[in-house]
């Protein structure tokens, strides 16, 4: 096959491993020792340890720090053990990384992580249900288990790095020193805002070898590499929610967990009663689909008091809001300081809006919709992650 | 690509030592040779009509004979199957009487012990069967057994099957069959009794056993045979009602459908007499391995533990408890120093999960996630048992709980 990087070599490069890294842009402190080993002529080796799901992004960051001579070893972490159809945590996937590891020529163990996940992400998504609140299972994961649990278990076996197949890059801040978190180089598939809650001493142990890469050159390399997952269709809803209908999924699961609440719908200004919800606890701030009244214009909640039992909606400029109070503040980098005008997103693929950090969290720079509470808020500059907060 | 070799991630240097006999055992070198010469030649089926194969008729007929021998039975109770897992399927389906779990307000007709394999186990879930509750210590407890059989009695209930393990796979303790026997004939005498005999063949004399229950369960590569052949003994009352798991064909009496694996059947004969011949001297060298091992473990770490030290059990297979250590990160640890050790059992993706015979002894999981199974077998040395308490010393020290 005549993929990209056999056509274009001259404009990627990174020392021998052969990976697709563009010049001219910050060198992440994995490629800075690289580019010193090539010329020292000591190549440094690293043992990592690569989180594998089973995916075409995993299969191809091991492939690409198996090429560059790491040593690799890959890892598939079993997070849920109940029913799952969204192609998550399977025995194929499993088999799937095992056999990608077997043709790179790496061991590949699996990990039972299946109470840790029901603890740190399971328990919190019911939990932050039944509190009105949106929570962010994906970016829970990474901080509690990805990044935390994985790492600690890597570094206890004696890896010096892990590894995933986020789209994501690294980067050094030439000033400060400071590891950069940088949003990956394929805007539709950037995952930079899942991944804004690690923090230093946890980026300094990882590495995203894919980061550089679009989903089509990650594809074409795994094709080119004859990996089985060169295919394999991306992974989309949550791996623990067993449905292909995200809300009634969403609803079946939580009510074998909490307690769903009936509760009044009032209209936001004028606390007229407009009928009734059966499950406040289902509920979103900002949301418009799903509410069972008419009223000729578009309504959205704007807010759901659990403790009455009360869920407001509004027109849209009801929801306009000048600031978010932020809380569990994750500073990725050392320069999320009040006063500073950065951009925050409050989704994983949102727009970015312009912000300015405050005390208490951030202030945008037009009204802008409210952040259902409970919702992780990304800051950014420019391309570089900051840091980020949940939602009050 | 693909073109590069195994890493040198794990090698561990040197010869690897091999602790984990549970999982299987490597066959006798006359088992070898005796298979390598029958698959080579002897290809005929013995079903046929030829002199040939009424040859070979009568080798397994005599394999068969000499295996009545050593699982003490009749020659006419032993069906040949695939191994272990086939064996208890077949004696817990084909005993059981029923295709699926009772109706409302009727009791299974099965009971099994709690610490059972998961061969006996998940085809009993199957049947809705009633579970043996497991004392601390790891053995079955015969008070909730009798609890049971009571309660069955006082509501007219009948009874068609219990199973038991004569020695857990993972603790090694020896369970009380021959009392459970006794206990459930004296409710039901009809009742039959089955005792997954797989991990107790090569390390108890199973007469005791033998001589109560209606079937018994063994698997060839766990005392020195080939893999993929086992037997299931089933006594003459049992058989009257036994249902075929194998469907099919006429061998094996037609208790199991299938062209009989002529050249394993033959290698596991061997094995078991081979086997049955070493068994009292071997158990007493195991048992120093053991008790040699035991001391190193405790000038290592007295938080290191022996599950199952306070009842009776077989000294090879050692379950260790080491507090605050996750027992996958060990054996990976482990294995990296060239030591192959086990944590128990695994999930069909392969992950470790925490174990059901320590949460039925009342182990919490995280608990149960911080075990490591060491088994030893005929090939172990004194100087093993050394080196691997120097090898994992080392790698206990670094690792910081």
């Amino acid at each position: 096959m005549n993929g990209v990087y056999d056509s274009n070599p001259a404009d990627r490069l990174c020392c021998r491993h052969g990976c697709p890294q563009k010049l001219f842009r910050p060198l992440s402190i994995w490629e800075n020792s690289c580019i010193k080993a090539l010329f020292s002529g000591t190549m440094v080796i690293m043992k990592v340890l690569v989180a594998m799901s089973g995916g075409v992004d995993s299969s191809v960051a091991a492939a690409l720090l198996s090429q560059a001579g790491h040593e690799v070893v890959g890892a598939t972490m079993r997070l849920w053990g109940g029913a799952s159809d969204s192609g998550c945590c399977q025995v194929s996937d499993v088999i799937d990384a095992r056999r990608v590891c077997d043709s790179l020529g790496a061991e590949h163990l699996v990990f039972d992580m299946t109470e840790e996940f029901e603890r740190a992400v399971v328990d919190n998504f019911s939990e932050s249900h039944r509190l009105g609140l949106t929570p962010n299972p994906c970016v829970e994961c990474n901080r509690h288990l990805k990044f935390k649990e994985f790492l600690t278990k890597a570094e206890r076996l004696g890896f010096d790095a892990i590894a995933t197949g986020h789209h994501v890059r690294l980067g050094i801040d030439e000033t400060t020193g400071e590891t950069l978190l940088l949003r990956g180089a394929d805007r539709k598939k950037d995952q930079s805002y899942v991944l804004s809650v690690l923090s230093q001493e946890m980026l300094a142990k990882c590495l995203f070898p894919i980061g550089e890469m679009t989903k089509e050159e990650v594809r074409l390399y795994a094709s080119k590499m004859d990996l089985r997952t060169a295919a394999k269709p991306d992974s989309q809803d949550l791996c623990f929610i067993s449905s292909r209908n995200a809300l009634s999924g969403r609803g079946a699961f939580l009510r074998e967990r909490i307690d769903f609440h009936k509760a009044a719908l009032l209209e936001e200004n004028t606390d007229t009663e407009l009928g009734e919800v059966e499950a406040m606890e289902l509920l979103t701030v900002g949301q418009r689909r799903g509410l069972s009244f008419s009223a000729g214009v578009r309504k959205y909640v704007t807010r759901i008091d659990i403790d009455k039992r009360k869920v407001f909606v509004g027109n849209e400029e009801d929801l306009l809001v000048d600031e978010v109070e932020l809380r569990e503040k994750t500073f990725t980098s050392s320069s999320l300081v009040s006063g500073r005008n950065v951009q925050v997103q409050v989704s994983a693929h949102g727009k970015a809006r312009q912000a300015r950090v405050s005390d208490k969290g951030i202030v945008f720079e037009a009204k802008s919709r409210r952040v259902a509470p409970g919702q992780i808020v990304a800051i950014y500059e420019d391309d570089r992650v900051l840091g980020s907060g949940i939602a009050c | 690509m693909n073109g590069r070799e195994t890493q040198s991630i794990g090698d561990g240097g040197g010869k690897r030592i091999y602790f984990d006999h549970c999982a299987t055992t490597p066959m006798y070198g006359e088992v070898r040779e005796l298979l390598i010469a029958r698959l080579c030649d002897d290809f005929k089926n013995p079903s046929g009509l030829y002199r040939s194969s009424r040859s070979l008729r009568r080798t397994l007929d005599d394999a068969r004979e000499k295996l009545a021998k050593e699982f003490c039975c009749q020659d006419t109770d032993i069906i040949f199957t695939s191994g272990g897992t086939e064996s208890d399927n077949a004696a817990i389906r084909g005993l059981a009487g029923s295709n699926g779990p009772p109706g409302d307000g009727e009791f299974p007709a099965v009971i099994v012990s709690g610490v059972e394999h998961e061969a006996v186990l998940k085809p009993a879930q199957f049947l809705g069967a009633s579970v043996i509750g497991t004392l601390p210590d790891g053995t079955a407890d015969l008070n909730h057994l009798e609890d049971l059989l009571k309660v069955r009695k006082r509501n007219n209930a009948g009874l068609r099957l219990v199973s038991m393990m004569a020695v857990n796979n993972e603790t090694g303790v020896i369970q009380p069959v021959p009392e459970a026997v006794a206990l459930v004939k004296s409710y039901y005498p009809d009742a039959f009794v089955h005792s997954d005999c797989v991990q107790a063949f090569s390390s108890v004399d199973i007469s005791k056993i033998a001589a109560g229950a209606d079937a018994l369960s063994f698997s060839a590569h766990k005392f020195g045979g080939p893999i993929g052949v086992g037997a299931l003994v089933v006594k003459k009352e049992a058989r009257k009602t036994f249902m075929p798991l194998m469907r099919g064909g006429q061998q094996e009496n037609g208790y199991r459908a299938g062209t009989e694996n002529l050249p394993a059947i033959l290698g596991m004969a061997e094995a078991a007499f081979i086997c049955g011949l070493k068994k009292p001297t071997e158990t007493k060298r195991l048992r120093l391995l053991a008790e040699r091992l035991d001391a190193g473990l405790k000038s290592i770490s007295t938080h290191i533990s022996l599950v199952g030290a306070n009842s009776v059990k077989v000294p090879q297979i050692m379950l260790l408890h080491i507090p605050g250590a996750a027992g996958d990160e060990l054996c990976y640890l482990l294995d990296l120093e060239g030591v192959e050790v086990s944590t128990g059992s695994a999930c069909a993706a392969g992950a470790r999960e925490p174990s059901h015979v320590l949460t039925a002894m009342g182990w919490d999981k995280k608990r149960a996630k911080q075990v490591i199974r060491v088994s030893l077998g005929r090939t172990n040395t004194e100087a093993e048992v050394d080196a691997f308490l120097t090898k994992l010393r080392k790698v206990l020290g670094g690792l910081t709980f």
